[in-house]
C-alpha cells in the first residue's frame, strides 16, 4: 500500500471525519431510544451507509479505492453504534468520532502489514 | 456483444477520470509499475480492460501490445495515451466473452480491475486461456473480496449498490482463475487482501 506522509494524513482525516458524522447522525437519530440492541445494530447500518456516501462522494478521488472504502466503512460501522447506544452530544461526538477513526487507522495500517507481501503459491 | 454492461461502462466513461485518475492511480501506481513491469518487448501482449487508458503510463517502452475494452466511449477517451505511448499499441472495444483473435494468439495477457466486471469470470477467463499460448503469462492487478472479517461482510454488502455503477466488490478472483484452468505462480497482496496480483501460466 502507498504509505507515504499525504496519504497518511488523508487516512487519519478521513476515518476521523466519517465515524465523526456517523457518530453525529445516529446519535441524533437514535441516540440509545431503541434499547442498546436494536440501537447498535441499527446504529452499524446507518454508519455503514454514511461511510459509503461520504466516500464515494468525498474521498474516493483523492485518497484512493479499497483504501478508503474498507476502513472508513469501518468506522462509520464503530462511529453508528456508539451514536446508536449512546446519546452523545457536543465534545463527546467529536472524542468518539476522532478517537474511532484513528483507531481504526492504526489497526488496518497493522493489518495491511500482516497480510500483504507476495505469496508462492502451489497448485 | 454484452449490451448492459457495455452501456454501464459508457456512462461510466463519463466520470472515469474524476473518480480514478488521481487517488486511485496515485495510490496504486507502485504496485502497477511492478505488475505491468513485467510486459517484455518482442511478445504479443494483450491488455483488459483499458478503459481510459490511465494504467498506460504504468506500461514499460517498447512493448507490442493490444488493448480491448467493452466500452467505445472508454476507448474514445483512450485514444490521446494509446498514441503516446512509446512502443506499439492499438486499443479495440471487444467484449472479452467474444474475442475475435485466433488461438494461441498472445505471449502474455495483462488485466487490471477487470474481473470484478466481467459478468461471466470463469467463462472470461477461459476466453483468456484460448488466446494465450501454452506456457503464457497472465498478470492480473485485480481487487477483489475479502476472506477477513468484517471486511468480507462489508463487502458482500456493498457489492449489489457498486456493480450498479461499476465493479463488483465480492469477487473470489483466485479461485475464478484456478477455476478457468490456469496455473498461479504467485499471488501479492496489495491492500489488506482486498487489492492483489495475480501471475499464473497458461
Amino acid at each position: 500500500m502507498e504509505t507515504r506522509l499525504p496519504f497518511i494524513i488523508g487516512d487519519l482525516l478521513a476515518n476521523a471525519f466519517v465515524a465523526t458524522v456517523a457518530v453525529a447522525l445516529t446519535s441524533w437519530l437514535i441516540g440509545g431510544d431503541w434499547g442498546m440492541a436494536v440501537g447498535m445494530l441499527a446504529g452499524m447500518v446507518i454508519g455503514m451507509i454514511v461511510a459509503l456516501i461520504l466516500s464515494l462522494t468525498m474521498l474516493v478521488p483523492v485518497l484512493g479505492v479499497m483504501e478508503v472504502m474498507s476502513p472508513c466503512m469501518l468506522s462509520g460501522m464503530f462511529g453508528g453504534m456508539w451514536g446508536g447506544m449512546w446519546a452523545l452530544s457536543g465534545g463527546d461526538v467529536f472524542r468518539w468520532g476522532i478517537g474511532t477513526g484513528l483507531i481504526v487507522v492504526v489497526v488496518i495500517y497493522g493489518l495491511n502489514l500482516f497480510v500483504t507481501g507476495p505469496r508462492k503459491v502451489r497448485t | 456483444m454484452d449490451i448492459v454492461t457495455q452501456e454501464k461502462w459508457d456512462r461510466a466513461a463519463r466520470t472515469f477520470d474524476l473518480m480514478s485518475a488521481y487517488g486511485p492511480e496515485w495510490r496504486w501506481k507502485p504496485a502497477k509499475l511492478k505488475a505491468f513491469g513485467r510486459m517484455q518487448p518482442g511478445k504479443k501482449i494483450l491488455f483488459l480492460a483499458l478503459g481510459t487508458g490511465l494504467d498506460i503510463g504504468a506500461f514499460p517502452p517498447g512493448c507490442d501490445i493490444i488493448a480491448i475494452d467493452i466500452s467505445p466511449k472508454m476507448v474514445e477517451k483512450a485514444q490521446a495515451r494509446v498514441e503516446a505511448y512509446d512502443g506499439n499499441m492499438s486499443a479495440q472495444v471487444m467484449d472479452v466473452h467474444d474475442m475475435s483473435f485466433p488461438d494461441n494468439s498472445f505471449d502474455q495477457v495483462f488485466t487490471s480491475c477487470t474481473f470484478c466486471s466481467v459478468p461471466d469470470p470463469v467463462g472470461g477467463l477461459k476466453a483468456l486461456k484460448r488466446v494465450l499460448r501454452p506456457g503464457g503469462e497472465l498478470h492480473m492487478f485485480e481487487h477483489t473480496g475479502s476472506h477477513i472479517f468484517p471486511f468480507n461482510f462489508m463487502m458482500k454488502l456493498m457489492s449489489p449498490l457498486a456493480s450498479k455503477f461499476g465493479p463488483e466488490t465480492d469477487r473470489d478472483t483466485v479461485a475464478n482463475v484456478h477455476a478457468a484452468g490456469f496455473e498461479i505462480r504467485e499471488i501479492n497482496n496489495v491492500f489488506l487482501d482486498t487489492v492483489k496480483t495475480i501471475h499464473a501460466t497458461n
